[in-house]
């Protein structure tokens, strides 16, 4: 009796499981799923019922990942994930007495400061005597000083 | 100002270091700056389908082609799938995964062959998410013509069962067939029988019952009923001692006298229920149905050698009746 609902258990716990394949660059990410670390990517073969599952991705030199899935009934699920690099950004002000905001929530008054950004856009407000003084977008692409200059328009440009 | 080539090297090294290494002192920002920017992603679905393999016998008869339906049981109106298959084809249904419903015979496989008196098969059956379904055989045979009733005993409408039935065509051809313990008794005649007239059925074959046949006459019917009442009547059995005659052609004469009038010539098992007693004559009636609910009863002599005391046989309990088969 107690094989036979151990049995039933087994495969009522097989019922309507669909394969999970995950795959991400870097290699040897950890995976975290539904708050679960069950490994390094790449994952292969690994069993979730259908539904919503969040996917957590982790790994050095990368910008961390959450991301929902809503799995559907199917024999097989593959999921390529393409994690973000974080770039070491040297920023320098050539002005002094400004405040800088980047993302509208990370602030500095120093000319120098290293950074770790994520690469992608990012919005830099520049303030002087708590003034608006600057608004632009910077894009970090790789590891690079990025020495700042206020924003002025072509001459002739509206 | 001369220098020298170590105060060059010396310069040249000082420049080197203020220029790269401008940030040695500079503040690190404590948290990493994100995007908020979604990682790229890419999700791949791999469906597996349905296979549902419908093997088909045909019976000495080859329709046009198969309508082919199938339903879930919760909606008959609306098919998941439909198509048609001539006859050569194997019925291979592919449906995509997760089409069927997966409840217990939640689903249904309907064929209609294409072609005279050829009835719709029905397959219930449970679904899977996705692999292979194989249905079982579908017998296609055209619709047989069906005869059918109870037998009972007239006596007290008891139900007999393992009576045995015979049906036959003018030709000879005979079908067999015995009732079940609750009475019902099925013949299945080929579909051809449909449209004729000439068989008659007979009930009580090799029992003490006396036999009783009737016609069946199916016209372009295909399902008939037919209940067939053994035995005398309660009537009947109040009436006197039943005995049953031992051959065919048994005399029943008007008179106990040797060579008197013959009413008619008894069959074997036939019975009468005795009153008198003279001699080696027995004087009793014999019960002739002209139908179920019709009968007459007459008057009449047998010898004691023709006869045999049948005792309760036709009024005995159920349990008894195994007598009443021999």
């Amino acid at each position: 009796m107690k094989y036979l609902l151990t049995t039933l258990l087994f495969f009522s716990h097989l019922i309507g499981q669909v394969t999970l394949d995950i795959k991400v660059l870097p290699k040897g990410t950890t995976v975290i799923l539904d708050g679960k670390e069950i490994g390094n990517a790449p994952i292969k073969g690994y069993s979730v019922k259908p539904g919503l599952h969040e996917v957590r991705l982790e790994a050095d030199g990368y910008a961390p990942a959450t991301h929902e899935i809503s799995v559907q009934d199917a024999k097989r699920l593959v999921a390529d994930f393409i994690l973000n690099p974080m770039y070491k950004i040297k920023f320098r002000a050539q002005e002094k007495g400004l405040t800088f905001e980047l993302n509208g929530e990370h602030t500095w008054r120093d000319e120098k400061i290293k950074l770790n950004l994520e690469a992608g856009p990012h919005r830099l407000r520049v303030y002087y005597l708590d003034e608006l003084f600057d608004d632009q977008i910077i894009i970090a692409d790789r590891n690079a000083e990025f020495i700042y200059t206020r924003y002025q328009p072509e001459p002739g440009s509206n | 100002m001369k220098t020298t080539p170590h105060t060059s090297l010396l310069i040249l090294f000082t420049a080197f270091i203020f220029s790269s290494c401008g940030y040695m002192f500079a503040p690190k920002y404590s948290d990493p700056i994100y995007t908020q920017r979604a990682p790229l992603i890419s999700l791949r679905y791999e469906y597996q389908d349905i296979h549902i393999n419908a093997p088909i016998q045909l019976v000495n008869t080859l329709p046009e082609a198969f309508q082919v339906y199938i339903y879930d049981r919760e909606n008959e109106v609306d098919p998941i799938f439909a198509a048609t298959y001539m006859p050569e084809e194997k019925i291979d249904v592919f449906l995509p995964q997760n089409a069927l419903s997966t409840d217990k015979n939640g689903n249904i496989f309907v064929i209609y062959p294409q072609g005279p008196d050829m009835p719709e098969i029905k397959h219930e059956f449970t679904g899977v998410r996705y692999g292979k379904i194989s249905l079982p055989v579908s017998k296609i045979i055209k619709t047989p013509a069906v005869i059918e009733g109870i037998v009972f005993r007239r006596y007290d409408e008891r139900m007999l069962g393992g009576i045995q039935l015979v049906a036959t065509d003018s030709t000879g051809r005979t079908f067999y067939t015995k009732s079940r313990i609750d009475g019902d008794y099925r013949f299945e005649l080929p579909n051809e029988y449909g449209y004729r007239s000439d068989i008659i059925v007979s009930a009580g074959v090799g029992s003490l019952f006396p036999v009783v046949s009737k016609d069946a006459v199916f016209n372009g019917k295909f399902d008939l009923g037919i209940d067939f009442a053994l035995g005398p009547s309660k009537d009947f059995v109040d009436r006197g001692n039943l005995y049953i005659t031992k051959n065919n052609l048994t005399h029943f004469r008007k008179s106990s006298a040797n060579g008197s009038t013959t009413h008619f010539l008894l069959s074997k098992n036939d019975i009468i229920a005795v009153t008198q007693v003279s001699g080696n004559r027995l004087f009793g009636l014999v019960e002739v149905f002209w139908s179920d609910d019709k009968s007459e009863m007459i008057q009449g002599w047998v010898r004691e050698q023709d006869v045999i005391y049948a005792g309760n046989y036709f009024m005995s309990p159920q349990d008894d009746l195994e007598l009443a088969k021999q």
